[in-house]
């Protein structure tokens, strides 16, 4: 009896530590809701674009390096096609995706484990791709933000944009735990920030830091 | 008839005597055996078909003979090879951090790359199994390496050495990829023969 007890005791600890991972939401007025859905869709590229970051890539037990992004893709159409270059000129990295199928043209070891490439186009989505469906709640943070809520039980996302031109976009699993969480600073270059973190948890998770190195006219030759 | 053929086979293009071809290689090897320690500015130019302008990244060179390299990218990413003594070691720029001492696996790869560095610089092209050396007479005279090693195909279809006029440094390299991706490094404000340290290839400071 005493187990069942201190198992249940621990099923309420672990659910309250998980559902509070998803934050509540606070009414706006209805003028601040007509102008918040346009604001949390800017945070996205729309349609073509082609992109350059450095990034610092910051996984377990310490170890970091450093490499050259490249994404060029649609955001309308949920297509990109991204590379990873050592800071030699290698690609160690390329692959797209396209209806959510992976297609990977060259993945140097150790980028060659089939999840990376899962993995990578996750957070890609994460930080290129807005929502295909409308919000399911416009709110406010305790902490004054604002937030545009998308997605269905289960797979949620909040745009969260903050007072001084930044903005964050975290993702929850079923319990309301933070999946991935991307914040970016301004100033804004042709929609895209000039900095941007992007945090997974987890004891397997990573850190990423991007600067912009450049955007290009998608359709320059 | 006869005087039409033979003005078309003057007009066809002569290759080069092999006697003519060794005199060059011989000539090549011997200038740059004369070149002791290199030191020089390189600007790196990615070409990729699908950027329409080459990604590009700017870093010092140096070399010093027998097998001593530094090579340095100050930017966009800070990152050092460092080949002495036979020990080859790479280090990344970290922010908060500083020069962070890369893993085995990739210090692997670039003790790799570094050592036909070293031996092309030497003009010890020759000597390496995994590629196969052609010279162009130019100007600007070449040395074209294709891979022979299906793992390294797969990744490079050739390097292209380009000399300087005297023949006694490399001025640039061309490495292409495959159709779609090509990578060519220029060399500027080559100092030769200077003085270099140790402490140049064995401290990243």
């Amino acid at each position: 009896m005493k187990i069942l007890a201190r198992l249940g005791l621990c099923l309420s600890l672990s659910c309250l530590a998980s559902c509070a991972g998803l934050p509540v939401l606070l009414e706006l007025e209805q003028s601040e809701r007509t102008q918040l859905l346009p604001a949390c869709s800017v945070v996205f590229p729309r349609g073509p674009f082609r992109v350059v970051h450095t990034i610092e890539i910051s996984l377990p037990l310490g170890k970091t390096t450093s490499l050259i992004g490249v994404s060029v893709g649609d955001s309308a159409k949920h297509t990109v096609r991204s590379l990873l270059i050592s800071p030699e000129g290698v690609i160690l990295f390329d692959a797209t995706q396209a209806g959510g199928r992976i297609q990977v043209f060259r993945a140097l070891p150790p980028l060659d484990e089939p999840e990376f490439a899962q993995r990578l186009f996750g957070d890609v989505g994460h930080i290129f791709f807005a929502p295909k469906d409308q919000p399911r709640q416009l709110g406010r943070l305790a902490d004054q933000r604002r937030v545009c809520r998308f997605g269905q039980s289960g797979r949620l996302a909040d745009v969260i944009l903050g007072t001084g031109g930044d903005w964050t976009i975290r993702s929850y699993d079923a319990r309301g735990r933070v999946t991935r969480e991307l914040v970016a600073h301004p100033p804004v270059q042709r929609g895209f920030a000039r900095h941007m973190e992007l945090s997974v948890p987890g004891v397997a998770g990573y850190q990423m830091r991007f600067e912009l190195l450049r955007v290009e006219d998608p359709n320059q030759e | 008839m006869i005087k039409a053929i033979a003005i078309v086979f003057l007009l066809l293009p002569v290759p080069a005597a092999p006697d003519a071809e060794a005199g060059k290689w011989q000539e090549l090897r011997e200038s740059l055996r004369a070149t002791k320690t290199i030191s020089a500015r390189f600007e790196q130019h990615k070409n990729l078909k699908i950027l329409a302008r080459p990604l590009v990244s700017k870093g010092r060179f140096h070399f010093r003979a027998p097998g001593s390299i530094r090579w340095e990218y100050l930017s966009p990413i800070k990152a050092i090879s460092l080949v002495h003594r036979g020990n080859t070691q790479r280090f990344s720029w970290v922010a908060e951090q500083g020069f962070v001492k890369d893993s085995s696996a990739e210090v692997e790869a670039m003790r790799v790359v570094m050592d036909k560095i070293v031996g092309w610089m030497s003009g010890r092209f020759d000597q390496d199994p995994t590629f196969l050396a052609t010279l162009e007479p130019g100007p600007p005279l070449r040395v074209i390496l294709v891979p022979q090693e299906p793992a390294i195909a797969e990744l490079i279809a050739r390097v292209e050495l380009r000399f300087s006029a005297r023949l006694n440094v490399v001025a640039e390299v061309l490495i292409v990829e495959n159709e779609q991706s090509s990578t060519l490094i220029r060399f500027d404000q080559v100092k030769l023969n200077q003085l270099l340290p140790d402490r140049l290839f064995e401290e990243v400071d």
